[in-house]
């Protein structure tokens, strides 16, 4: 008797290049796979929560429509993160500096112990309001790194700069978010 | 490596789920107030946006983007025609001047109707502004233009017969070094013509 084997799910390549090829179900699997963690990304940036939606779809926009600048070095996730990151200053800019990051946005307990979760709850948002101070490239090595577990390489690859550079990077972003939570 | 060097180097994994605390680990987390600092920052990192609402449906997001997408390729191929045809009108409107600047080369004084009709390139059906030679010439250009043949009116290309039409083609397909030699810098005999010109136009 021959054992059925479930077909490995494409890569993230190949979904690319269906779409490439006017496969819109394939774009449709890539969102599927990457929104909720590039909203996540953009929120722990500073991303109000009642714009995450829109920001998570202009920022599939724009990697749709660039696709072809994706060359497969970083993972598609890093790269969709990169071009958050991009959205994020735009919109940063747009409004004259002023920062998107606001309290009603605060993480609120919803558990068991009210104690705990509310003390989590603090640490979280004085770490967003920390990683809104930080430079863009701390704040994004240290996101990819932190909540992508992404290897030094592919973050690398990603915001175009060396491994090494970019394990500096997450370190001077720890020391300093260290300073502005205490 | 120190502990505290090799703790921090562990956190994203550990935070991330990929990997667990040791013993020993542990035990200098316990000792360590700058360990434990850092890893209440990766952790709560780690957390952040978790209790952000779900987001919405994937095929919903998908599809409104790729409308997005299809409608800035609808609107950049209507801007591509857009252009498209203005380059040709320029273009027309270029060949209609080649062929004045011809007609001044012939030795015209403005004002003069040429003698022999040429054949590569008839008049415009509708008669000439009193004053104008006729726009669109054949390859001729042999003469310095003079001053006032550069001023002459251009003849709007639905007056034009069938035949000027395609005489302005013709000399759309020619090599633009034939069209006219004033345009070619390389060519000395279009050197020569131009020395011929300003001399002309300098009296």
């Amino acid at each position: 008797m021959s054992a059925r084997t479930t077909p490995d799910p494409p890569t993230d390549a190949t979904l690319a290049a269906a779409y490439r090829r006017g496969d819109e179900r394939s774009a449709t699997e890539l969102v599927r796979r990457h929104a909720a963690a590039v909203g996540r990304f953009l929120y722990s940036s500073g991303a109000a929560a009642s714009d995450v939606d829109d920001m998570v779809q202009e920022t599939f926009f724009r990697a749709f429509r660039g696709l072809d600048g994706w060359r497969a070095e970083a993972s598609f996730r890093s790269w969709l993160f990169t071009i958050g990151g991009n959205l994020l200053r735009d919109e940063f800019r747009k409004r004259k500096g002023r920062r998107m990051l606001s309290l009603e946005d605060r993480d609120l307990p919803d558990h068991a112990d009210p104690h705990a979760d509310l003390a989590a709850a603090e640490a979280e948002q004085r770490v967003r309001e920390g990683l809104a101070r930080l430079p863009r490239l701390q704040r994004e090595v240290f996101l990819l790194r932190v909540q992508e577990g992404s290897a030094y390489e592919d973050i690398a690859a990603a915001l175009g700069t060396t491994p090494g550079a970019a394990r500096v990077h997450y370190h001077h972003a720890v020391k300093r978010l260290k300073e502005l939570v205490r | 490596m120190t502990d505290c060097t090799h703790l921090s180097d562990r956190m994203p994994d550990v935070a991330f789920g990929r990997s667990r605390w040791t013993a020993a680990e542990e035990r200098h987390l316990a000792v360590c107030a700058d360990c434990r600092a850092e890893w209440t920052i990766v952790s709560a990192a780690r957390r952040l946006g978790s209790a952000l609402p779900a987001p919405g449906d994937p095929a919903v997001t998908a599809t409104r983007v790729l409308g997005r997408i299809a409608d800035e390729r609808t609107r950049g191929r209507t801007r591509a025609r857009v252009w498209m045809a203005a380059g040709l009108a320029a273009a027309a409107a270029l060949a209609v001047i080649v062929g004045s600047r011809r007609t001044s080369g012939s030795g015209l004084a403005a004002g003069s109707t040429p003698d022999v009709p040429v054949a590569t390139a008839p008049a415009p059906s509708r008669p000439a502004p009193v004053g104008a030679a006729p726009a669109v010439r054949g390859p001729v250009a042999s003469g310095p233009p003079s001053a006032a043949s550069t001023e002459l009116p251009l003849p709007e290309l639905d007056g034009l017969s069938a035949e000027a039409l395609d005489s302005i083609l013709r000399v759309l397909d020619e090599p633009l070094a034939k069209v006219d030699p004033y345009d070619n810098p390389t060519d000395p005999a279009g050197d020569h013509e131009l020395e011929r010109a300003l001399a002309g136009l300098e009296g």
